[in-house]
């Protein structure tokens, strides 16, 4: 579905991505974890094309969209939802996923997008008719990936869907993620909350400054001795096990 | 026609090259960024030549990479080589040779995880399932053979018998009573069982052995048929060693046309042992092999002296692994008789320490007709070695032999011969002259 190979990618000087290579298979929900810092947004941000890598091949349903503008590659089916949740604060629930649809012209048809997104999200079919920004952090995450779910995408890029929300939130979040995978979407998780991330997805990157140091199965890398000392905490609480 | 069988791991052993190689350049890239930081070995070696991992942007980049040898394994004694701290490690084996220092090998849980999974691959390739009952006959210590077979019988559900080594009559009387449908040992070894049997008057038909898994010492296709004739079983090759990980490294399939390499954990290249040039599929020469998922002892082009040609084609099986033939001998100076890896050079001090000096030499290693491996030291006899009375350097000869015994861990015959018959000119007189054939399956 999605590969990367040997991306290299600057932010003027500063090299950010020194030879990234990873992979996500069709109905694969694939982790990125590392410290802030370590390249997992500008990433994404490469893959989706809002930055050009200098170096290296990105494929994306076996065709090459490196250098492609980022219109264009949405077109091909990648949905990317940034961090920090851009909802439109006021438009109502039901406006923001239907400006989510604008690549359809058939009013039925996006109608019919909104609905499903809607059974996924039931909390966005009682938030219909509000405005965006008087749902609670949750439920604009929610929206901000129904919102990109609305051309019902071949790939979903998920950039911190857990950041800034209460644990409870966020377990909530992940729920809905990993129903999505259930459903047959592809998604390329970037999270810091490496224990849930770890919870839900089947394979998972582990990133450091800049450079892969490790990819493996994500239930070999959850009880990784060194991973659970770097980034799952010791005696942290499981965000991802129900209270 | 290919025989259908059950594979472990589909989703790994069946991959299409394209799929393969990008799961081997995201594992090889991590696995250098992890020893560029944790080995100083590698870290000095890459800082040498100019090397970032960041500039390895495809598989073809890896031949860059200088080679890493026994004896760089030797030198960073015992831990130097380690990616991990120790705490990490929840395992450590050696290798069996003998070379001043051997090479200690670890492995964090995760890579014995991985271990045991592809110990599984293989046995799974020939047919054992959870119903067999595996008897494992190689020595349970610090060489990887025994316990790296062991976890991955038990790995598949199958009842693992650890039978280890020596006492031929009770392996036989186990063999026996607790119905073993499958021995893992060396061909010498099953061969030997084979003479026990015959002595001890049991008919192997009456058996429930059905297969042997046998690796750990050069052997060939005269081997496999004699061990399959003798005990009415099929068997099958499999190679590993412990520098890399330990057996599960490659095995034969039911088709028997080469061993399937793990080509998700290990890459693999052939080289000239010369020039160290790579060659093309299909020739033979030197076994480098560079770890792309372990974690405590990973290992870089490692020279492997082992000499074998690679196979990218198809099998019948349905794996699209690549197949190495079976091994064809060693390129450099080590000889292995009875599965110890000798290096001849260590025999030098030993005659200097029993006669007060170093005569010339020469190992010879054949075998009995009973295919066992017997190893001879042809010493020139110089002015320092003579005697003028035979009782005098029969002791001599005994201690020498015993002070062998105790060091390289084989008993030698031990024969006293001209000089000129040897020729003491290292360059032109090989120090090992191995008599056993090499010719091999699928080379």
């Amino acid at each position: 579905m999605l590969r990367l190979k040997s991306i290299h990618t600057y932010y003027g000087n500063i090299h950010v991505l020194k030879g990234i290579s990873l992979h996500v298979g069709p109905g694969e929900l694939v982790a990125l974890i590392g410290a802030n810092g370590a390249g997992k947004t500008t990433t994404l941000k490469t893959i989706s094309g809002l930055i050009r890598p200098t170096k290296g091949e990105i494929d994306f349903v076996g065709v090459p969209i490196r250098g492609m503008a980022p219109n264009k590659i949405v077109r091909k089916g990648l949905s990317h939802v940034p961090e920090g949740r851009q909802v439109f604060a006021k438009m109502t629930v039901w406006e923001n996923l239907e400006l989510g649809g604008y690549l359809e012209k058939n009013n039925a048809v996006v109608h019919e997008a909104i609905h499903r997104v809607e059974s996924l999200f039931p909390v966005l079919k009682k938030r219909r008719h509000q405005l965006a920004g008087t749902l609670s952090g949750g439920e604009q995450q929610m929206l901000a990936i129904g919102r990109a779910l609305m051309g019902w995408p071949k790939l979903l890029l998920l950039d911190e869907p857990s950041l800034g929300l209460a644990p409870i939130v966020a377990h909530t979040v992940f729920q809905s993620i990993a129903r999505l995978r259930d459903e047959g979407m592809t998604i390329l998780l970037v999270e810091q909350n490496a224990r849930a991330a770890l919870h839900i997805s089947d394979r998972a990157y582990i990133m450091e400054t800049g450079r892969m140091i490790m990819e493996g199965p994500s239930r070999e890398l959850l009880d990784h001795k060194q991973i659970k000392r770097a980034y799952l905490g010791k005696g942290y609480r499981e965000v991802w096990e129900s209270p | 026609m290919g025989i259908a069988m059950t594979i472990w791991d589909q989703s790994r052993e069946c991959m299409s090259r394209d799929q393969l190689e990008q799961l081997q350049l995201e594992r090889l890239q991590a696995t250098l960024n992890r020893v560029y930081r944790n080995v100083s070995f590698y870290k000095k070696t890459f800082d040498r030549i100019g090397f970032d991992p960041e500039d390895i942007d495809d598989l073809g980049a890896l031949s860059v990479l200088p080679f890493t040898s026994r004896k760089d394994l030797a030198a960073a004694y015992p831990y130097e080589m380690f990616a991990v701290p120790l705490r990490e490690v929840v395992r450590i084996h050696a290798s069996s040779g003998t070379l001043e220092n051997p090479s200690i090998v670890g492995y964090t849980a995760n890579d014995v995880r991985h271990w045991q999974d592809l110990v599984a691959r293989l046995l799974t390739a020939v047919g054992v399932t959870r119903d067999d009952v595996v008897q494992v006959a190689f020595n349970y210590g610090l060489f990887t053979g025994a316990f790296g077979l062991h976890y991955g019988i038990e790995r598949i559900g199958a009842s693992v018998v650890p039978a280890s080594v020596g006492n031929t009559r009770r392996q036989v009387s186990i063999l026996k009573d607790y119905r073993t449908t499958t021995l893992v040992c060396t061909p010498g070894y099953a061969l030997r069982i084979a003479q026990v049997l015959e002595r001890m008057g049991i008919d192997p038909k009456t058996l429930a052995l059905k297969r042997g898994i046998f690796g750990g010492e050069p052997w060939d296709e005269q081997m496999r048929t004699a061990v399959e004739q003798q005990l009415y079983i099929r068997v099958y090759d499999n190679y590993g060693l412990s520098e890399v990980m330990g057996p599960g490294v490659a095995g034969e399939c039911l088709n028997r046309q080469g061993l399937h390499l793990a080509e998700d954990h290990f890459i693999a290249e052939i080289v000239d042992p010369v020039t160290g040039q790579i060659l093309p599929d299909g020739s033979t020469g030197e076994l480098v092999l560079t770890t792309i998922t372990k974690e405590a002892f990973p290992v870089i082009r490692f020279r492997t002296g082992d000499l074998t040609s690679l196979d990218r084609t198809a099998c019948p099986c349905g794996r699209t692994l690549a197949r190495i033939a079976g091994i064809a001998g060693r390129c450099d100076d080590i000889v292995i008789v009875k599965g110890v890896n000798i290096h001849p050079v260590e025999v030098g001090p030993i005659l200097r320490e029993v006669t007060g000096t170093e005569p010339a030499y020469q190992l010879v290693v054949d075998r009995d007709d009973a295919y066992q491996d017997r190893l001879g030291i042809r010493i020139a006899v110089s002015e320092a070695l003579f005697f003028d009375k035979m009782e005098k350097q029969r002791v001599m000869v005994d201690r020498l032999r015993k002070k062998i015994r105790d060091t390289l861990g084989v008993t030698p015959d031990i024969y006293l011969v001209e000089a000129a018959s040897i020729g003491t000119d290292s360059e032109t007189a090989p120090r090992v002259v191995d008599k056993r054939t090499r010719g091999k399956p699928g080379a």
